[in-house]
C-alpha cells in the first residue's frame, strides 16, 4: 500500500491522562513517560484506522484555521509517533468502535 | 523506658524499649515534626531485649528479632512504607525541601549533587529546611517526607556554625567506617515543620566542585522531562507523570550549577523573591 493511502492505529499498551496543555502517555513495554503537545495530541488522536496523513493536515488546517493544510508538520509528527512506537501502521480504514 | 518517636504524615509510632543500647541505635531514625494539619494516630511499638539480641512487635500483627540495627532497618521500611500508603497515586520527587524568604523551594537532584549540602548551608543562614530525601505530589498540592537530614561528618564543615550539633545528632557507619549523622533541621533553630505546598520553585542541581554557582531559567518541558528523570513512581504511571507535569507548568524552575554556597543562596534569595512577586 502506498504511504500515502497508510492509516495509523494507536498502540495498545498506553496509559493516557489528559492535560490542559497535552497528552501524558506512559507506555508500558518500553517503561517510557512521553508529552504530546496539543497539535501532537490531536494528530494522535486521530490514529484511528480512519484517516491518511493527507486527511490528518486537513482536519488540522479546519481545526486551527491554518494558512494551509499543514503537511510537514503531520509527515513529522507520525514519523515520532511511529519511531517511539505510539503509533503502528494498518492497511485499511477501519470503523470506529 | 526509652520511647523514641518516628512521625510520618498521619501516624506515629512510638518504640518503646529499656535498653539504652538499642534505643541509641534507633534514635538513629527518630522523627518528630510537627506535622502541620493533621492529628497524629499514635502507634506503639514494644521493643524487649533477648540475650544479645532483640524482639519488636511490628504494627498490626507479627514481629521481627535481630540485633538493633535490623530492628532500625526495619523500621526504615515500615515507617517509608506508611508513608507510601499515606500518599497513594503520588510520584516521589527526589528533593531537598526548603523555604526561602517563606517562599517553598525543592531542590531537585541525584546523590551527591549537593542537596544536603546546601541544605545545611541553608539552615545555618537562617533558612527553613524541611527535609532532604522526598517530596510527594499530591492531587492538588506537594508535601515533603518527614525525615532527618543524613549528614556525612565531612559535610558538617559546610556548615561550621552547626557543627557541634550536628556532631552531637545520632549516627550510624556506613560500609566504609565513616560516620552518617541524622540532623533534625530543628538543629538551625527554626521549628521542624512538615506542611503541604503549592507552586514550590524547582531547582535541579548539578554539582560544580570549587566554582561558582550559575544558575538560569528553564522551560516547562525541560523541567518535567528533568523531574521524570528524579522521581520514583507508583504504579498508575501515567496519572503519576501528568501530576509532575502539573508541578512542572506551575512551578518556577531553574538549572543550578552548584559550586560556591554563598552565591548559591544568592541565587535561591533572588528566584523566591521573583516567585513572590509573580503569586
Amino acid at each position: 500500500m502506498a504511504e500515502n493511502e497508510m492509516r495509523y492505529l494507536q498502540a495498545e499498551d498506553l496509559e493516557i491522562t489528559h492535560m490542559p496543555d497535552g497528552w501524558v502517555i506512559y507506555q508500558q513495554h518500553t517503561d517510557r513517560v512521553h508529552f504530546l503537545n496539543p497539535t501532537a495530541a490531536l494528530v494522535f488522536e486521530l490514529c484511528n484506522g480512519q484517516h491518511t496523513r493527507a486527511e490528518m493536515a486537513a482536519i488540522l488546517y479546519e481545526a486551527y484555521q491554518l494558512a494551509a493544510p499543514a503537511a510537514d508538520e503531520v509527515e513529522t509528527c507520525i514519523s515520532n509517533l511511529l519511531a517511539e512506537g505510539l503509533v503502528v501502521p494498518c492497511s485499511s480504514s477501519r470503523s470506529e468502535p | 523506658m526509652f520511647v523514641i518517636p518516628i512521625r510520618t504524615l498521619t501516624r506515629e509510632f512510638r518504640l518503646h524499649t529499656d535498653c539504652r543500647q538499642a534505643a541509641r541505635v534507633l534514635a538513629y531514625i527518630e522523627t518528630r515534626p510537627k506535622i502541620c494539619g493533621t492529628a497524629l494516630e499514635p502507634v506503639d511499638l514494644l521493643v524487649q531485649r533477648l540475650g544479645e539480641f532483640y524482639r519488636l512487635a511490628l504494627p498490626g500483627s507479627g514481629t521481627v528479632e535481630g540485633t538493633a540495627f535490623h530492628l532500625l532497618d526495619t523500621m526504615h521500611r515500615v515507617v517509608f512504607t506508611s508513608f507510601i500508603e499515606e500518599v497513594p497515586g503520588a510520584p516521589l520527587i527526589h528533593a531537598a525541601s526548603v523555604r526561602v524568604g517563606g517562599v517553598p523551594v525543592l531542590l531537585v537532584g541525584a546523590k551527591g549533587s549537593g542537596k544536603t549540602t546546601l541544605a545545611l548551608h541553608l539552615m545555618e543562614r537562617g533558612h527553613v529546611v524541611e527535609g532532604d530525601e522526598h517530596v510527594a505530589v499530591r492531587e492538588t498540592d506537594l508535601v515533603p517526607r518527614p525525615r532527618t537530614l543524613r549528614v556525612k561528618a565531612s559535610s558538617s564543615r559546610f556548615a561550621p556554625a552547626l557543627a557541634r550539633r550536628i556532631r552531637r545528632a545520632p549516627s550510624i557507619a556506613d560500609g566504609n567506617g565513616s560516620l552518617i549523622y541524622a540532623v533534625s533541621p530543628a538543629v538551625g533553630g527554626k521549628p521542624w515543620r512538615i506542611a503541604a505546598m503549592r507552586a514550590p520553585c524547582v531547582v535541579f542541581l548539578e554539582p560544580n566542585h570549587g566554582g561558582h554557582t550559575v544558575a538560569k531559567p528553564v522551560s516547562v518541558d525541560r523541567a518535567f522531562n528533568r523531574l521524570l528523570g528524579r522521581c520514583l513512581l507508583p504504579v498508575a504511571k501515567a496519572p503519576a507523570a501528568a501530576r509532575l507535569r502539573r508541578v512542572a507548568r506551575e512551578a518556577q524552575a531553574w538549572e543550578m550549577s552548584l559550586g560556591d554556597l554563598e552565591g548559591a543562596e544568592r541565587h535561591l534569595t533572588a528566584i523566591a523573591a521573583a516567585a513572590k512577586s509573580v503569586h
